[in-house]
């Protein structure tokens, strides 16, 4: 046995688990942090995405039994469906967790968002409002260092400036800007947590345009940066560590977290306090597989919440041929979008949208520019001709993607596949997924949406996908509420059900929104850090 | 050069042989991408005629080579390969690539306002500008 002592035990090492950890350990708090996969070397994890024929989000990063996840291109892989749609967003196992491959968008959610129920008679009003976070929001774009133009109404209002200038829009976004001008569609620069100038002891966005699924130079805001700081602060953490099991005692207290390591070693990691931070699949398998005599349908599930309201941002995806040249492929992946479609009455019938305007080209779908040269030599073109071709093609090159947001569902769900285990015996985790008609509604009028853009920008060749994509927003599962007999946590992310266990991440959304989870998981972590602490001191007082 | 050796109908032993084989794959290649034979990279050359070697269209490749190809599906279909394979930097046949391949695809010349994803633009932010003609490539 190599047991781990702390004072708070985090699971995860992902945007919330590894800002809750710094913060922990800079008030003093010893905190030990548990991480299922291994350290990333980004040299190596570059070379290793550039020479992967599939280059998906997933293809840079390491995957062994013992630290297993789902993929991209094959959704069967890791998740064990039971439709009737597929679930296809995804995460990694890894320090700094999911964060390597995230594109960096930040940006906030509307004030309407947080009252889906007041304002449009669907779902449930979150037990906190706009105003609450506002102080978490502007907190988190300073640590996570977001660039932004802080002049810009983007519909949620701001108590402070960004930290950065915004990094600079491409040549793209201007066409659209210029071609969209005295429409209905405004372009606006998107937040991202992207360095516009060097900060932090990292430089400047420089281009590489590799964002997801990897950044070469840390321009881009990965949790490395805060793991890396909560370990100077004396945190320790725990690689390659996976929790199997959380030990609840008599009293409701959680006891101690199970662990098991690749080489065969196991231990109990004990605290005052528990934070799971494993992101919205991996922390309800865990409290699902942890049931026991006092806890028979698993830790922190007396609502039987835990695990339900799987939620993602469908996406449809559009792409066109321009009439002039927009020079994509250059820049980070997306630098402006579209965010005045994300709220209106008509979120009483279907859902908004938010549109992000990529510069990737057609990558996304069609895995240009590499796969051009195959589409375009299959059209007889040969040589020089083949050579300007694709230099004209690529050129003009336009994609957008719609997020739109999903109701929660509690038949959307994860469980456990109790035939198929990982090699620490857990069940791997079963989906049942589907996007109902709120979102296929708001996906159908995103298309029309598209198609209108693009007539602007007098393209052709329009496509649409058929089906929707997964945005990577993986939502809901352990949903934050005021009543213990249907949600998981409170306002405070404290589990109803255990005084000592804190849940962090976009499991906890009681809705999804259209705007990109990151920043909300950032804020909603700083803001259970005063609970979380508390937690500690007092455990610590009633101990001593 | 062991693909340049394995082409029975070649003939070519020895360096000097082999030589002469791989000039003619990247004269040949040149026709068919539009680059001129001297900027394609000699390595990629050889691990091309490898890979079609090894897929067994080495008579194939020998009558491309030789100009005798017949104006055939087959034919053309082997020289489309052998475009997408400069391109974009993966073996036609076995479906891998290499981060060195991928770097050297010309698809990244050929998108002369671009670069291979992962190299820093010349200058931060001139992602903001249409691309400066001086930066096109030979």
């Amino acid at each position: 046995m190599t047991d781990i002592e702390a004072d708070a035990v985090v699971i995860g090492s992902g945007f919330a688990g590894a800002l809750l950890a710094d913060r922990l350990a800079g008030m003093g708090v010893r905190t030990a942090i548990l991480e299922a996969g291994p350290r990333v070397d980004r040299g190596a994890a570059f070379e290793t995405f550039l020479g992967a024929v599939i280059k998906t989000p997933e293809s840079p990063y390491s995957r062994t039994p013992a630290a297993d996840f789902p993929l991209s291109h094959d959704n069967d892989h890791w998740y064990r469906q039971s439709g009737p749609d597929r679930f296809k967003s995804t995460y990694i196992k890894a320090v700094g967790g999911t964060s390597w491959h995230w594109l960096g968008t930040c940006v906030r959610y509307l004030p309407s968002d947080f009252r889906m129920q007041s304002l449009f008679g669907r779902a449930v009003d979150w037990p906190i409002a706009y105003d609450d976070l506002e102080p978490f929001y502007t907190e988190a774009e300073r640590e996570l260092g977001v660039a932004g133009d802080s002049a810009e109404d983007l519909g949620s209002p701001r108590s402070g400036p960004f930290p950065m200038p915004p990094v600079p829009p491409t040549w793209l976004d201007g066409v659209y800007g210029r071609a969209l001008d005295g429409t209905p569609w405004r372009v606006q620069l998107t937040p991202q947590a992207r360095n516009s100038v060097a900060r932090d002891g990292r430089p400047a966005c420089c281009g590489s345009a590799t964002c997801i699924p990897i950044c070469p130079v840390a321009a881009k805001y990965d949790a490395t940066v805060h793991v890396e700081r909560a370990v100077a602060n004396g945190a320790v953490l725990h690689e390659r560590t996976t929790a199997t099991r959380v030990e609840t005692g008599a009293d409701g207290r959680v006891l101690g977290v199970r662990f098991d390591r690749p080489d065969g070693s196991s231990g109990i990691a004990r605290g005052q306090v528990y934070v799971l931070a494993a992101h919205a699949v991996e922390t309800p398998r865990l409290l699902l597989h942890s049931r026991s005599e006092r806890a028979p349908t698993g830790v922190a599930n007396r609502s039987d919440q835990v695990g339900r309201n799987l939620m993602d941002h469908p996406i449809q995806l559009s792409w066109a041929l321009s009439d002039e040249p927009v020079w994509p492929y250059r820049g980070p992946l997306s630098t402006s979008g579209i965010e005045n479609l994300r709220d209106g009455p008509f979120r009483a019938q279907r859902s908004a949208m938010r549109i992000q305007i990529s510069n990737d080209g057609w990558s996304w779908p069609t895995g240009a520019p590499v796969t051009l040269a195959d589409t375009l030599s299959r059209r007889g073109l040969r040589g020089a001709a083949l050579r300007r071709a694709m230099a004209d093609h690529a050129a003009r090159h336009l994609q957008l993607a719609a997020l739109t947001e999903q109701l929660p569902e509690p038949e959307n769900r994860v469980t456990l596949d109790e035939r198929d285990r990982d090699p620490y015996g857990v069940p791997l985790p079963r989906i049942h997924y589907r996007v109902g008609r709120y979102s296929r509604t708001g996906l159908s009028a995103a298309r029309d949406v598209h198609d209108e853009i693009f007539t602007r920008l007098n393209a052709t060749e329009v496509n649409h996908s058929e089906d929707f994509e997964g945005a990577g927003h993986i939502i809901g599962t352990t949903r934050m509420g005021d009543d213990p007999l249907n949600s998981v946590v409170d306002s405070d992310l404290r589990c109803h059900d255990h005084p000592n266990l804190f849940l962090v991440g976009a499991g906890v959304f009681p809705t999804g929104s259209t705007a990109n989870p990151t920043l909300t998981v950032a804020a909603l972590a700083l803001r259970a850090v005063g609970a979380v602490a508390e937690t500690v001191s007092l455990q610590a007082a009633a101990n001593g | 050069m062991a693909g340049l050796a394995a082409i029975p109908a070649i003939g070519a032993t020895g360096r000097a042989g082999a030589q002469e084989t791989l000039q003619r794959f990247r004269t040949l290649s040149a026709r068919l991408t539009g680059f001129p034979a001297e900027t394609l990279d000699p390595a990629l050359a050889d691990g091309l005629i490898d890979a079609i070697v090894a897929a067994g269209d080495g008579a194939g490749l020998e009558r491309l080579l030789s100009d005798t190809a017949s104006d055939t599906a087959e034919a053309d279909e082997l020289a489309r390969r052998i475009v997408v394979a400069w391109y974009s930097g993966v073996d036609p046949t076995a479906g891998t690539t290499s981060a060195r391949n991928y770097r050297q695809a010309l698809v990244w010349r050929a998108l002369d306002f671009t670069k291979p994803p992962g190299t820093c633009s010349a200058v931060p932010g001139d992602w903001s500008r249409p691309p400066s003609p001086a930066g096109a490539a030979p």
